[in-house]
């Protein structure tokens, strides 16, 4: 309690701060961070597992005869010879690698990808793109408040069920027709939606 | 008699001059951002896609490896408008792992006095990958073209047309408020199906299908081995080359069912309702049709070669 009275006093524009944070943009994350984080999740949900693995392992311990033939092994010194006897050769087979090292690299590495802009002109037939499917909502309205005052019964709650399904199903269309804009695929999929919403409420009107 | 043809022309030039819809057709500049990428294909890849208003292509080649071509669409009669807007729809064609993510999105508009976008909007996706390379696709508002595949398909649609074609392997469909038509499917298909309509033509292997509020049109050929149908407030039609050669197992209630002449079998009603009958062709092998029916219709009848 004390510490925040010290805050407060210390602030002297506090409405400006507030207003300013306000005002601040506000950003998504990018698609590509969950799928970073996804892959991440992933690797650690992998790696959990092996290591649980690991730990149910069975011990076993080496027979004695194995770490004498180990040691004596040891003890016998590795002759080195020079691989390459002419400097040449040596020079050649640099080359060779290297060449061969870039050919792999450029067969086995994923392309970036190209992207272009293109422009064109085209016409557009929008004919009865302006929608009249939100015409009748008030009367559809009315009818639901009424059902809403009937006793319940099996028949009234599957109606509202599938109304209420109807009815998000037409929300979801409508904001896609805000953003994307509208085409003759998407007039075609509402037109439906609201002919089986009308089979619906007039179920319901006859119910009253 | 040519005063009254002359009076019928005269109606008709009268009516179509009348004509409530008249044609409005717009100039529009299109703005297109195409994107080209490349990925070599190993055994283990999965073609993960995830589309929004996207037309989704997918089609098959003999070489190892996968190309895509992405088209980000942008209509509008004033070009400044449609380039503004075509900068809201993001993608993204990467690999990580053994997963190759395929996305298209629209970013949120940021910032004060900014509204939805004003310029017609989508996408387009053309894919060309080796048959065996399993493929994941959800899409919202859009379509899908898939042909050629031989190992593993899953789709999960809303608002869509899929077309499937030439399709073998295990395949997964979920389709709401959609449309399925398919052609030459074998293998083993698992369909769910909510507000949608389904035709599916030559079909055989194993099928596996619950759909509820559709029109479900099922062509078989001799070799369809097994088909389990769940279909609620549906209508059904069942089209065999030889329907008296199957053996089936039938459930209806609250529907209606019409059975080709030639299948004899009595009707079993139970007290629930509902009505049960079991028919076995006198064959050692024979395909098995299971179909439940409820508040709906079915019909079985002979299928005529096209």
């Amino acid at each position: 309690m004390f510490k925040k009275q010290t805050m407060e006093y210390r602030e002297l524009n506090r409405n400006t701060l507030e207003r300013a944070i306000r005002e601040l943009p506000g950003y998504t994350p990018e698609q590509e961070l969950w799928t970073a984080i996804e892959a991440q999740l992933e690797l650690e949900a992998q790696d959990k597992q092996l290591r649980i693995a690991t730990h149910q392992l069975p011990l076993y311990s080496p027979p004695p005869q194995a770490w004498g033939k180990i040691s004596s092994e040891l003890e016998q010194k590795p002759k080195l010879r020079k691989l390459w006897t002419r400097p040449v050769l040596a020079i050649a087979a640099t080359i060779f690698g290297v060449i061969l090292s870039v050919g792999v690299w450029l067969y086995f590495s994923e392309d970036t990808g190209a992207q272009m802009v293109l422009h064109t002109t085209e016409m557009l037939d929008v004919t009865g793109f302006e929608g009249d499917w939100d015409a009748d909502e008030q009367d559809i309205a009315m009818v639901v408040s009424m059902v809403e005052k009937m006793p319940e019964n099996e028949n009234l709650n599957s109606l509202k069920t599938e109304l209420k399904e109807l009815n998000e199903a037409k929300a979801v269309l409508t904001h896609t027709m805000s953003q994307y804009g509208k085409d003759a695929d998407l007039i075609r999929r509402l037109s439906k939606i609201e002919r089986e919403r009308s089979k619906i409420v007039k179920q319901m009107a006859a119910e009253i | 008699m040519r005063y009254s043809i002359a009076f019928l022309l005269f109606m008709l030039l009268l009516t179509c001059a009348t004509a409530p819809v008249i044609a409005q057709t717009i100039k529009v500049q299109v703005i297109t951002k195409k994107i080209e990428k490349n990925f070599h294909y190993k055994e283990g890849y999965e073609v993960n896609i995830e589309g929004e208003k996207a037309e989704v292509n997918i089609q098959t080649w003999e070489k190892k490896e996968i190309q895509v071509v992405m088209e980000l669409i942008a209509k509008h009669p004033d070009k400044a408008v449609a380039e503004r807007d075509l900068e809201l729809m993001k993608h993204l064609a990467q690999r990580v792992k053994n997963k190759i993510y395929l996305r298209n999105y629209l970013s949120s508009v940021e910032g004060k006095g900014k509204s939805e976008p004003e310029a017609y909007l989508s996408v387009k996706y053309t894919i060309t990958l080796p048959g065996e390379c399993p493929v994941y696709l959800k899409n919202i508002f859009g379509a899908a073209n898939i042909s050629s595949l031989t190992n593993r398909l899953r789709v999960n649609s809303e608002f869509s047309r899929i077309g499937l074609q030439n399709l073998k392997g295990s395949v997964e469909i979920k389709t709401r408020f959609g449309d399925l038509i398919g052609q030459n499917l074998d293998g083993w298909f698992n369909i769910q199906s909510r507000r949608s309509d389904l035709t599916l033509q030559n079909i055989s292997g194993r099928f596996n299908i619950q759909a509820q509020y559709g029109t479900i049109r099922l062509f078989a050929n001799d070799d369809l081995a097994d088909l389990r149908l769940d279909a609620e407030k549906s209508e059904v039609w069942f089209y065999h080359p030889n329907p008296q050669f199957v053996g089936y197992s039938l459930s209806a209630r609250g529907s209606e069912v019409n059975l080709p002449s030639r299948i004899d079998a009595h009707w079993l009603a139970l007290d629930n309702g509902e009505r049960k009958i079991t028919f076995s062709p006198n064959r050692e092998y024979y395909p098995k049709v299971s179909i439940r029916i409820t508040f709906g219709n079915l019909h079985v009848e002979k299928r005529v070669a096209p």
